[in-house]
């Protein structure tokens, strides 16, 4: 008896112990893992939650496993680019499990709006211009706006300096630098003298261009938004002197553990340059100006970043430009002071929300002479703004925002005979937008926006809604189209004189196909259509000061550009091409007629390419561009604008040769415009600067210098 | 009274011992996985690996090796296969969702944060990406170094990093040779933690001392 139940005892605990180590775990689950259409799908993770126990799916899409557990359990499948799968299961389980799975339109290689602009899900892919490839762009000379005049859709004109996009004028792009309005992006402008942008590219880690279609996010612009991201913190401390041709510049980086601060200071001065070279223009001061620069980032614990930033700049010029009469020129002179300051701080509520919110400034005074005349002008701008983004589900983002900008412009016109004029206005605007980016699946997503504004100094409201679209045709190919109202309040040497008005407005077609990925070969071909309507217009009156002043204007414009660029083919190559073609015509300001205007070239090619020489450190560049004749109007001719300057073209080609101090490389560059020394005429202005109409004889406009050499050595330590 | 007692104890001790086993499950799992990942020879065997550790790294939510292991599995097909830039880059696409989790939940971790290193070291394709990477790597190497100074992976990486800039951009072998050579005492020295903690890089960081000692070419 006594050994019978030993043996009992055994035989139990014998199998106690196998239904713990053995018996239990032989259930065995099979099933094909697929795709929504039925295509087997491989590499599958399938899983029963919160065990060991899974497999991958096969070559064919079949998985199986054997598994201890019992009962309901929840089998999960899981593969990237796909939506997490989960069923629950009862152990053990009879029957083959077909796990279909849907895929996530979330994946990296997803659908992107790109109509007008280079976007693409990741951000550093959505910046077409880096600041190096700025740096490194020959006709460029460190201005980010005119290394964006290398991209499609942009004008040349090259006595200018600032962008002109798809027929658009100058007012119609705005600049934003971390989604804050930056009012004055240029330095001022005289006649006769390009200027340039005020903001130095190094600030930036990438710069978003939309010509054209852009989000709800963005109003004030009939034409173009420039969009400039600035850098998080600074990685390391460095110290850097830099001395050029034209002038020296000096800068320090402190990094700290959570923080970042540089300073920088420069002075330009073009007097030495202007002995060494000749210039076309007869200066009486050639440029001259002092800067300042602080930009401080703060991270705190949970990724929330403050971002700082404060420019300041004194600038003086004057010089001699030739009038009707040519032993009596006149003297044109500017000086002016800039401040721009931006402050923003982004965080998030939680995983699926985020925001940012901020404010900019800028003040600007500026005195501009002309003869005996001088005008002051004293502008103010303010701008607070709040935005948000929201991930509703899986590939419905909603983002929204508001905005409030305070706008005042106060100038005065003072003449040698006495005459006295104050002109001033003060707007608040107010904006706020809705906007929602969905995507149907990976290959098909829409943007849907509106846009509504208030301004004070019209006393009125507009609303603007946005629509973009983008279908993806192939791995690296999509489609992509969109549709907008643009609105604008009209300028401000209008609103200074009368604020009987109404908005300028603009209606963009676009139409866009491009095929590869942007850090390797990108093909971009993008056809538009534009109108304008409600543009402001006047006649010129006592003192040519406008008068009559109506939203009566209209115009369109059509065209298309075409854009490729190459990274890849060749080892150390990096190069890109564009074509612009476009068709304007507008009556606007003082046109009597329809017209194209004077900035206008109806084809422009550019070509820039550089090579890097990794034995001796240096990359070489050379940029091309080439623009047919701009029209101009002949007072002697019966017809409005019918005349057209010569062909206009610019070869440019810099050197830098990258070597080593201390801990850090530094840079000794070199380049020059116009190296065939072309002597292009870019356009006749009537040789009374302030005269529109009248009779006058024609002055030509060239580059200020034939060829620009410019030589700097930039230390870092 | 007394069997009743004895398969009492006995039925209490074996379900006291289905425990540990479950805990000794977990090492034993881990290793043999990690055996065979020194065995595995195609992207399907690393692919299939890497999704075993993700299936213990989801059952083991307080642990960072088995996620660890999953990146590693995605990493290594990298380096020790024959894959095309596409291929690559949908290796590391599928490791940085894993990545991005173990940062979140171990964020003391410095084998974790010099895995990341890793990783973005194998994002450098070309110029543009190098410039952008690289910097990426020496900033995440840099926090792991601040975790664990003694982490012989993290000066390994940071030699790597140091050895493929051009030395116009402040790298060369010059720059690296310190670099390798403090990792290599490390590795020496430092015993892992635990049985489960990596110890890759021994190896390769001895070869490139080699390197670098050799004479310029």
């Amino acid at each position: 008896m006594k050994t019978a139940d030993k043996a009992m005892k055994t035989i139990f605990t014998i199998f106690l112990l196998l239904s713990v180590f053995t018996i239990d775990a032989q259930n065995q689950i099979t099933g094909k893992a697929t795709t929504h259409k039925g295509e087997p799908l491989p590499g599958v993770n399938i899983f029963i939650e919160n065990t060991y126990d899974g497999a991958s799916s096969d070559a064919n899409g079949n998985f199986s496993f054997t598994t201890s557990e019992k009962g309901t359990q929840t089998l999960k499948a899981t593969f990237i680019g796909f939506k997490p799968w989960q069923k629950e299961i009862s152990i053990p389980v009879k029957d083959s499990v077909i796990i279909e799975m849907e895929e996530s339109v979330n994946t990296l290689d997803a659908v992107t709006i790109t109509a007008g602009s280079f976007a693409a899900a990741d951000e550093s892919r959505a910046s077409i211009m880096k600041p190096l490839d700025i740096y490194t762009t020959p006709s460029a000379n460190g201005d980010v706006m005119a290394a964006m005049r290398t991209m499609p859709g942009t004008q040349t004109a090259a006595d200018d300096g600032r962008l002109m996009v798809r027929g658009g004028d100058v007012y119609e792009t705005k600049t934003y630098i971390d989604g804050l309005i930056a009012a004055e992006p240029y330095y001022s402008k005289t006649p006769d003298i390009a200027t340039r942008g005020r903001f130095a590219p190094s600030l930036f880690s990438g710069v978003m261009f939309s010509s054209g279609g852009y989000s709800a996010e963005y109003g004030q612009a009939l034409s173009s938004v420039l969009v400039l991201n600035s850098n998080d913190l600074a990685a390391e401390d460095v110290t850097g002197v830099s001395l050029m041709s034209i002038g020296a510049e000096a800068s320090t980086t402190q990094r700290m553990k959570n923080s970042s601060l540089s300073l920088t200071g420069g002075y330009t001065n073009l007097s030495l340059y202007d002995k060494l070279f000749e210039s076309t223009v007869d200066w009486e001061k050639p440029v001259e100006s002092v800067n300042g620069t602080a930009v401080y980032r703060y991270k705190t614990k949970d990724n929330g970043l403050l971002k700082g930033y404060i420019t300041t700049d004194y600038g003086n010029l004057s010089y001699f430009a030739p009038t009707d009469d040519p032993a009596a020129p006149m003297l044109i002179s500017n000086k002016g002071a800039t401040t721009y300051s931006n402050l923003s701080y982004r965080d998030c509520f939680s995983e699926k929300a985020c925001y940012k919110i901020g404010v900019s400034s800028t003040a600007q005074n500026n005195k501009l002479g002309f003869g005996d005349n001088s005008l002051d002008t004293r502008e103010r701008n303010v701008e607070g703004r709040f935005t948000t983004t929201h991930i509703v589900s899986d590939g419905v983002i909603i983002n929204w925002g508001v905005s409030e900008t305070y706008n005042n412009y106060d100038e005065d016109y003072s003449e040698s005979t006495g005459f006295q004029h104050n002109s001033a206005f003060t707007d608040y605007l107010t904006g706020a937008f809705v906007e929602s980016e969905i995507k149907f699946t990976k290959n098909l997503a829409i943007r849907p926006g509106l846009r509504t504004e208030y301004t004070t100094v019209l006393n009125r409201w507009n609303m603007s809604p946005r629509f973009a679209v983008a279908l993806k045709t192939g791995k690296e190919a999509q489609l992509s189209a969109a549709w907008g109202l643009y609105y604008q309040n009209p300028q401000p040497e209008y609103l200074k004189i009368s604020t009987d008005l109404d908005f300028e407005k603009a209606t963009h077609y676009i139409l866009s196909y491009q095929y590869g990925d942007a850090s390797a070969r990108l093909f971009r071909a993008e056809a538009y259509y534009k109108t304008y309507s409600d543009l402001v217009t006047w006649q010129a009156g006592p003192y040519n000061q406008p008068t009559n002043l109506e939203n009566d204007g209209s115009g369109y414009s059509g065209g298309f550009d075409i854009f490729w660029r190459d990274l890849k083919s060749i080892k150390g190559f990096d190069y890109w091409v564009t074509y612009s073609f476009v068709d304007t015509k507008r009556r606007y300001s003082y046109f009597p007629v329809e017209a194209t205007p004077g900035f206008i070239s109806d084809h422009t090619f550019s070509a820039v390419g550089k090579y890097w020489l990794a034995k001796i450190s240096t990359q070489v560049g050379m940029s091309f561009t080439a623009a047919s004749g701009r029209p101009y109007n002949d007072p002697q001719s019966a017809v409005f604008m019918d005349k057209k300057t010569k062909p206009y073209t610019d070869l440019s080609l810099n050197f830098s040769h990258v070597f080593y101090l201390g801990n850090q490389y530094s840079v000794l560059y070199c380049s020059v415009n116009n190296v065939l020394g072309n002597d292009n005429v870019l356009s006749y202005r009537p040789s009374g600067i302030s005269e529109a109409q009248g009779d006058y004889t024609l002055v030509p406009v060239k580059r200020d210098i034939k060829r620009f050499v410019f030589v700097g050595l930039f230390l870092n330590f | 009274m007394k069997t009743i007692t004895t398969t009492t104890t006995f039925l209490f001790l074996t379900l006291l011992f289905s425990f540990p086993v479950y805990a000794a499950d977990y090492e034993t799992t881990m290793k043999t996985n990690l055996q065979k990942l020194g065995e595995a020879k195609t992207l399907a065997d690393f692919n299939a690996l890497a999704s075993q550790f993700e299936r213990i790294a989801n059952a083991e939510k307080d642990k960072w090796q088995p996620g660890y292991y999953t990146v590693l599995c995605y990493l290594n097909a990298v380096t020790q296969l024959q894959l095309s830039e596409d291929e690559k880059t949908a290796q590391l696409d599928k490791a940085q969702p894993i990545m991005d989790n173990l940062r979140k939940n171990f964020k003391n971790e410095s084998e974790v944060f010099a895995l990341q290193g890793f990783l973005y070291e194998m994002r450098i394709m070309g110029m543009a990406s190098a410039m952008k990477y690289s910097s990426l790597a020496t900033e995440v190497l840099e926090e792991a170094e601040k975790m664990n100074p003694a982490n012989p992976r993290v000066y390994y990486l940071q030699g790597m990093n140091v050895f493929h800039t051009p030395k116009a951009f402040g790298g060369g072998k010059e720059k690296a040779k310190p670099l390798f050579e403090k990792a290599a005492a490390l590795f020496e020295n430092t015993k892992p933690a635990t049985a489960l903690d990596p110890t890759w890089g021994a190896e390769y960081n001895k070869k490139m001392v080699e390197q670098c000692n050799t004479a310029n070419e």
